[in-house]
């Protein structure tokens, strides 16, 4: 039996009751079970604060208005910066001098070693000049030099691994937690716990890269089981969110007027139908699509900030891509600004044989210079803006990708194979230390060695700065209480500011 | 596995008859759609939905959003174009019919689209043009049960899509070529092949004013934007 409103988790109703576990009513946007109270077996490691959400409820009307975290957060909004293909880490962020010192010679006790496209050659330096950036003097290569001149303000996590080898499952790995399609993507989660303190855009937006789509799609925004209210929005400054404007057709007095008559014949609807939440609800969405007309294209006028924030970002650069790509990272910071919770911005397209991403197997030195200067000053840019408008300290950054290279070229090619056994991602800002790392590869870059960690332990950590406890985080599917983190995932506190 | 039954005497009575009934389906199919319970109909009232709005306590008939296909066949049937064709191969919502990613939605179909939803050919993580955002799954996981959420990305797809814009005017020129040709008389029209019902006095009097106004395909238009289209009953 439920009650109007209904709350998520009320006393009485039963942990594993079904997300839609009636059919129609509230229930069509409550998840019952999405913030469960706290189990016995808590991480050990878990957050001592209270939690202050013990019943959350969705109203069917406003599945988008904010909702409290299980305790107070670090980071209100994220932006995730995906690079697709797999940025060598070798190349970048993890500096091996042993790498550099045994160049041409086999990976010792890996010499024949075969992985994702066949076998690898010798061992090879890094293709860029690693130098000491910033006051924490932190190596970071020549590849990315604006990036490095934000060291001070990164916390490094140098010993990611992935489960798959793989682009598109490794990906999702990444981006929902599980190898397979249909899984919910971590902005769906956020956005379904947390919802949005914009009223006037979609709460969670993926930006996808100027060259094209990612390898996975819109699988890495995906809401998967969740309400389809919950999945992210593609949206980009080359992009416009599909039938965003009335059709051509018609004119916009005609438009007004046809809204008007709509709005007629629902609140004749509603008479008959007194207290129908969902026809609330619907009304509701209405007008919010409404509101996003009129806001959507005033947050994409990048073109009207000032020129010192275009030149930040290298949105004058005369590359077309990185143009674009700069406008994308500042439309980034225009969203965050406006109140939207999740931003997923997308580095580099679908697998070309590393002409349109990161993949490079076959010449990574003239692939990587052209990718690295799209990276490296937007993204840069990116982190430096957000920091002078102290939106830095409410907003988490985060860089990732879906594994990293191997540190021998492959045989008889310029490039460098998969390694998902060991690899760097970053984050920056909110709630978490600055000009820090963590975790190590082994000497030369191959291995994970200390501090391992898996995507799992990267959601936990990004759940737990948005104040979500990653175990209590859950709904039921398919005879299965599904969380981001699957069965796994350590909060990494080291990491911790 | 989910949550104790509401009604645990009438499932079990329900059981025991079924048994009785030579475990007949059609029996027990018959004697639940033939009670008072399920013939209720489907209006809320003031105390029985703040102590339970989602009828779980069987109050009233649940009014419950069709699911996407059963959204777009519709639609289809409204404007006339439904293709009833039934078997063989599916129909593509995407311009490319393999690969890995790079699906870019069709917006405008012929017959051969104008097919029921359910010979689309599937996308596994695509989620369709238009009806995606009505919880129709890509079927990269299996879903047993789908959500209903209500979404401003719903409102945007059915009142601006080029889809949409096409049948509304599929659906005037089916009006039109009826043979009443007074606004009165194919506001009413709209009204029978859309909602199954003429308008009330109220609708009737503001829905030809608009049909006068902005023409008859803004009333269309709008038809198939509302609740009363879209959820059943």
């Amino acid at each position: 039996m439920t009650k109007n409103p209904q709350p998520l988790t009320a006393p009485s109703m039963n942990r594993r009751r079904v997300l839609s576990g009636v059919s129609g009513g509230l229930a069509s946007i409550a998840l019952h079970s999405l913030l469960s109270k706290s189990s016995a077996a808590d991480d050990r490691n878990a957050s001592p604060e209270k939690s202050t959400a013990g019943r959350l409820t969705i109203a069917p009307a406003k599945p988008y208005e904010p909702r409290a975290p299980h305790f107070a957060a670090k980071a209100k909004n994220v932006i995730f910066v995906f690079c697709s293909g797999a940025i060598s880490h070798v190349d970048t962020f993890d500096f091996k001098p042993q790498l550099i010192k045994h160049d041409g010679k086999p990976l010792p006790g890996n010499e024949k070693l075969v992985s994702f496209q066949g076998p690898n050659g010798n061992l090879t330096k890094p293709l860029w000049k690693f130098r000491p950036r910033g006051e924490s003097g932190k190596m970071i290569s020549d590849l990315i030099p604006h990036i490095g001149g934000m060291a001070d303000d990164i916390c490094f996590l140098h010993s990611l691994t992935n489960k798959s080898n793989t682009h598109g499952p490794a990906g999702n790995v990444i981006n929902t937690g599980f190898t397979f399609d249909g899984f919910p993507s971590m902005g769906a989660w956020i956005n379904c716990a947390l919802g949005t303190e914009n009223r006037n855009l979609p709460a969670f937006i993926a930006i996808e890269d100027p060259r094209g789509m990612p390898q996975s799609g819109p699988n890495n925004w995906a809401g998967g089981f969740l309400p389809a209210a919950f999945q992210g929005t593609p949206l980009s400054t080359t992009q416009l969110i599909r039938y965003l404007n009335r059709p051509s057709g018609i004119s916009a007095e005609r438009d007004s007027e046809a809204r008007k008559a709509w709005r007629f014949l629902e609140k004749q609807r509603q008479q008959i139908f007194k207290g129908d939440q969902q026809l609330a609800a619907r009304m509701a969405s209405y007008e919010l699509a409404a509101r996003i007309q009129l806001h959507v294209p005033e947050v994409m006028q990048v073109a009207d900030e000032p020129e010192y924030i275009r030149k930040l970002y290298g949105a004058d650069s005369d590359n077309s891509t990185k143009a674009a790509f700069a406008n994308n990272c500042i439309l980034a910071r225009r969203l965050v600004e406006s109140g939207v919770r999740f931003v997923q911005l997308f580095n580099g397209a679908y697998a070309s044989g590393g002409r349109l991403n990161w993949d490079a197997h076959s010449n990574i030195k003239s692939q990587y210079d052209i990718h690295g200067d799209i990276l490296d000053q937007p993204v840069a840019g990116l982190l430096q803006d957000l920091k002078q408008r102290g939106l830095l300290d409410s907003t988490l950054v985060i860089f990732a990708t879906e594994f990293g290279r191997m540190p021998m070229f492959q045989a008889g090619t310029f490039g460098r194979d998969h390694n998902p056994l060991g690899f760097t991602c970053w984050l920056a800002g909110a709630g978490v230390k600055k000009g820090f790392n963590h975790g190590t590869t082994d000497e030369f870059g191959f291995r994970a060695q200390e501090n391992v960690l898996t995507a799992h332990d990267l959601h936990a950590t990004i759940l737990h700065l948005l104040g979500l406890r990653h175990k209590e985080l859950n709904v039921y599917h398919n005879g299965i209480q599904r969380r981001l983190t699957d069965v796994h995932g350590k909060v990494i506190h080291q990491v911790l500011a | 596995m989910g949550s104790t039954p509401t009604h645990p005497d009438l499932l079990d009575w329900l059981a025991d008859t079924f048994l009785q009934d030579d475990w007949s389906l059609k029996r027990l199919h018959r004697r639940i759609v033939m009670s008072e319970t399920f013939r209720q109909n489907n209006r809320p009232n003031d105390k029985a939905i703040a102590f339970d709005a989602d009828a779980r306590l069987l109050w009233r008939f649940p009014p419950r959003r069709m699911e996407a296909e059963a959204i777009r066949d519709s639609i289809l049937q409204t404007s006339g174009k439904l293709n009833l064709t039934s078997g063989g191969r599916g129909f593509s919502l995407f311009k490319q019919r393999g690969g890995l990613s790079g699906y870019e939605p069709i917006e405008t179909f012929d017959e051969s689209g104008w097919r029921r939803m359910i010979y689309t050919h599937k996308i596994r993580m695509q989620s369709v043009d238009i009806f995606g955002s009505f919880d129709c799954p890509d079927a990269g996981q299996m879903r047993p049960k789908r959500t209903q959420s209500i979404t401003p990305m719903q409102a945007l797809n059915l009142f601006n899509s080029t889809f949409m814009t096409r049948q509304a005017q599929f659906f005037t020129e089916r009006i039109q070529n009826m043979p009443e040709n007074t606004t009165a008389s194919q506001t009413r029209n709209a009204f029978l092949i859309a909602l199954s019902r003429p308008p009330t006095a109220n609708e009737q009097i503001a829905m030809e004013e608009l049909a006068k106004e902005q023409g008859l395909m803004q009333l269309c238009r709008i038809l198939m934007n509302t609740s009363e289209f879209l959820y059943i009953p």
